[in-house]
């Protein structure tokens, strides 16, 4: 009942017990449990947002996203069948739902190269810092680069779950991040103390 | 600053710009709730395509709205202010009727079904539009229908029927109602096509009733019956389940049997999907103009997304994978499973080709889209597949005809079941295996009867027909490749045979491609080739033997090879000299020498890159940059995002060099040493 209670939502602690007691939320959701899923929701909604955001790029497009998933996540929940991959299951659906939106937004035309905006001018706990790396993650990432690393600072995922749930190697996933980590730190260098 | 560092600021970022309203979810999700206890698969908010022709509209919130204005008769009865004179029935699958008078106000709005009472809700049953203007009331009716997501599909119809006993008015009335209804979908964003026919008040009126629909559909639905001739005694029963869309595009068909409806289409792909009772979401296109007619169901799940296609009068599923839940962890589908999803797709809509083995077969992996994608040219016809890379779906296609151009490989499929709903493009020529031979033969400088071991091979490479062309004459082996649409030699090889150490023979004639004698005189305008200078093999081959300081008389094993890369026209000289082995790269139009390698010279056992000459242990970043460009076929005046960096790994200095050229992504690493490509990545910038 309390297993919750003194785990901070983010940082280091143990990725096993995570998976626990995100599997323990999404279930208890399923039965209607409502805090269950306001527990859930403060735990994984940077990590659904991050893998929103890397995908399609605008921050608007990006938070309709992530409600929509949780809205999939908490009318769904019931049949969830715990498999030890809890995030692995959200961040499926804000993938499929991304890729919807994404080629929707193709179809319509709506999709230009450099359009993104990676945060609202009116989000008021965003600071200058979160702007600015945020931006850089945006501005000098590949598409590839950008998820990779979006998703493991947000979601503790391993880069082998990474990789699953991108469909991509190993091999890339961790180049890829860290050659991502490199150029961030060289972007970031001596803007940032 | 550390990676624990980066990863910290990125979390805190992520978790202070990332949505916080819990409120919402839960307000949205009751919403979906109640939805769902209505109607099973229903979704509304989301509509998208995949495919060129897939247009995809959800079952059951099919969209089609009738809106029939009835007037004439009960004039009499109710004396002028309540006379109906007109009935306008608006019907969307949503079907509601308004009764007018004749000073165009609503008398009474009745909901003829199920959908329209929901829809009416929150118009006091549709007394709320009472005593209004049409216009106004049918302004209210569209915007419902929009937010309720009935119309925002492009494949949405709403069709709009007036009955009235005079004629004039019902057709003034019916013009009115479609532009106000087209400038309301215009405000509201909505994307259905708007069809409308005005009638005088028939008998159809009791028999609309009874099948709850309005008398407007009612009206289509006979027109259906006795145009295509149906015969089926329940034809109208069965034909009023069918929304607004599928009835024109049956009207627009002709065709004299009855589809079994989107819902029925969605329960056999879900059966076959194996995925009943799992709660799955679906989407129903009916393309019943299509060839051969079919719905096309796509089923969600958690795990992702699979088509079908559904026969709309058999029910049988065309296409489409089996027993979705059962494969649990994703496989991969292997390439030759692949190409089976794309033949069994082809073979459904042109059996005619299911004796045919498919030629030319071109696969690619698109793991970013998850897809396969697969080029190959059967029976005379090039196709083209995406196919889904776990489901085996087929997630796009196309289908081109390949015109024999009068010399002839090429059998067609019969006209009937030709391209599905794009007229092919205009069709390439093909030169025929004889031409082929012919300018193969001719550029060799030998004649027919001097072959041997003749081999021709009609191929596809990077969407190019090409004619593989081998032979011997005596000791000497040619290998052509012929392009298949003009003729002209894209490469050739000469190797002498048997006779180890043997030099080969030199040139017998001037080789200047391409050998124009050769194309047949119906060859079309070439499309395909680049209009660049060509400085000729001969020329490329000096280039190369003057870089390396050797003639041509001490040379053995030679080998020109005339290629594009990338658009460049290149030629790639290989050679021996003794023992080292040389392998130059010349650009086609410049003679410049692009890239080279020695291979065994005993002082010599590395890569060379021309740009660095002597190779010193940086070639610097500006010649980095300058080979990622050369390979990647772009000039720097294109180039936006423009990233070089500098590394040393492993005692080696490579560049990370990349760049965006349209809407392409490139990624280099180059060697700091020699200038070589290590590695390439090109990717569509999504």
């Amino acid at each position: 009942m309390l297993i919750i209670s003194g785990l901070t939502v983010s940082g280091a602690h143990d990725p096993e017990e995570d998976k626990q007691t995100l599997d323990d939320l999404i279930v208890r959701t399923g039965k209607g449990d409502r805090e269950a899923f306001a527990e859930l929701y403060g735990r994984t909604r940077a990590a659904v947002y991050a893998m929103a955001l890397s995908y399609l790029k605008n921050a608007e497009d990006a938070e309709d996203t992530a409600q929509d998933t949780f809205v999939k996540v908490l009318t769904s929940s019931g049949t969830y069948v715990p498999k030890g991959t809890p995030m692995a299951w959200i961040l499926t659906i804000t993938r499929n739902l991304s890729l919807m939106r994404m080629r929707r937004r193709m179809r319509e035309g709506e999709l230009s190269p450099e359009e993104w905006d990676a945060i609202p001018e009116d989000a008021p706990r965003v600071t200058s810092e979160d702007r600015l790396i945020l931006g850089e993650a945006m501005r000098s990432l590949t598409d590839e680069e950008r998820r990779i690393v979006l998703l493991h600072a947000s979601s503790g995922l391993k880069h082998r779950e990474t990789a699953k749930l991108l469909e991509l190697p190993l091999s890339t996933v961790l180049s890829k991040y860290n050659r991502a980590i490199k150029k961030l730190q060289s972007v970031l260098k001596g803007e940032l103390v | 600053m550390n990676e624990n560092r980066i990863n910290e600021m990125l979390d805190s970022a992520l978790s202070h710009a990332a949505p916080d309203d819990l409120e919402n979810v839960f307000l949205r999700a009751e919403k979906e709730k109640e939805k769902g206890s209505e109607i099973e698969v229903t979704e509304t908010k989301t509509k998208k395509k995949f495919g060129k022709w897939q247009i995809w509209q959800r079952v059951l919130v099919a969209a089609c709205l009738v809106l029939v204005v009835i007037g004439g008769v009960g004039g009499i009865l109710l004396g002028q202010a309540n006379a109906v004179v007109s009935v306008v029935s608006l019907d969307v699958n949503p079907g509601i009727e308004l009764s007018i008078n004749r000073g165009e106000k609503v008398i009474s709005c009745r909901a003829v079904n199920a959908d329209a009472e929901k829809l009416l809700s929150d118009m006091g049953g549709g007394r709320d539009l009472e005593g209004v203007k049409l216009d106004v009331a049918v302004n209210a009716l569209v915007g419902a229908l929009v937010r309720a997501g009935y119309l925002n599909d492009i494949s949405s119809a709403i069709l709009v029927s007036v009955e009235d006993d005079d004629e004039t008015r019902a057709a003034r009335i019916q013009q009115e109602l479609v532009d106000y209804i087209d400038g309301a979908l215009k405000g509201e964003s909505g994307q259905a096509s708007v069809f409308s026919h005005s009638t005088t008040r028939s008998e159809v009126e009791a028999i609309a009733r009874d099948n709850n629909i309005s008398t407007g559909k009612a009206t289509l639905i006979n027109e259906i019956i006795k145009n295509n001739g149906i015969t089926d005694e329940d034809a109208f029963e069965k034909l009023s389940l069918l929304t607004v869309k599928e009835l024109v595009e049956l009207k627009r068909t002709g065709d004299s049997r009855i589809p079994i409806g989107s819902e029925l289409a969605a329960s056999a792909a879900i059966e076959y999907a194996g995925a009943a009772g799992k709660g799955v979401l679906t989407d129903v296109d009916p393309e019943l103009d299509d060839v051969p007619p079919c719905y096309e169901v796509e089923i969600i799940t958690d795990n992702g997304k699979y088509e079908y296609t559904v026969d709309a009068y058999t029910g049988e599923v065309l296409t489409g994978a089996r027993d979705i839940f059962a494969s649990a962890p994703k496989e991969k589908l292997t390439e030759d499973e692949a190409l089976a999803a794309a033949k069994a797709h082809m073979t459904a809509r042109f059996p005619e080709l299911s004796g045919s083995t498919p030629e030319g077969v071109v696969i690619r992996t698109d793991d970013k889209d998850g897809e396969y994608e697969i080029e190959f040219v059967c029976g005379g016809y090039k196709f083209e597949y995406d196919i889904d890379i776990y489901t085996a779906s087929v997630l796009d296609w196309d289908v081109e005809k390949i015109n024999a151009g009068g010399n002839g490989s090429a059998q067609s499929p019969s006209e009937t079941t030709a391209s599905p709903s794009s007229p092919a493009p205009a069709p390439s020529a093909d030169i025929g295996e004889e031409a082929a031979k012919a300018a193969a033969f001719s550029h060799a400088g030998v004649k027919e009867a001097d072959v041997t071991l003749l081999r021709v091979v009609r191929d596809y490479d990077d969407g190019r027909l090409e004619y593989d062309v081998e032979f011997r004459v005596g000791n000497i082996e040619y290998e052509y490749e012929i392009d298949g649409e003009t003729g002209a030699v894209i490469s050739y090889d000469r190797e002498t045979v048997g006779q180890a150490g043997t030099t080969t023979p030199p040139a017998t004639k001037p080789e200047t491609e391409p050998p124009t004698t050769t194309k047949p005189e119906t060859q079309p305008p070439t499309t395909t080739k680049p209009t660049v200078s060509d400085i000729g093999s001969e020329s490329a081959k000096a280039a190369a033997f003057a870089h390396a300081g050797v003639g041509e008389n001490e040379v053995s094993n030679l080998k020109v090879e005339r290629d594009y890369d990338d658009g460049i026209l290149e030629y790639e000289v290989e050679f021996r000299v003794g023992n080292a082995k040389y392998e130059y790269k010349i650009n086609g139009s410049t003679g410049a020498v692009i890239s080279y390698e020695v291979e065994g010279d005993h002082d010599d056992d590395h890569d060379h890159n021309s740009a660095g000459g002597n190779a010193s242990a940086d070639i610097g970043a500006e010649k980095a940059k300058a080979a990622a460009f050369s390979h990647a076929g772009v000039s720097e005046a294109d180039v936006r995002a423009l990233k070089v960096e500098r590394e040393e790994e492993h005692g080696r200095i490579e560049y990370e060099i990349e760049f965006r050229v349209g809407a392409y992504e490139y990624e280099y690493t180059i060697d700091g040493a020699t200038g070589k490509v290590l590695s390439h990545e090109k990717d569509h910038d999504d």
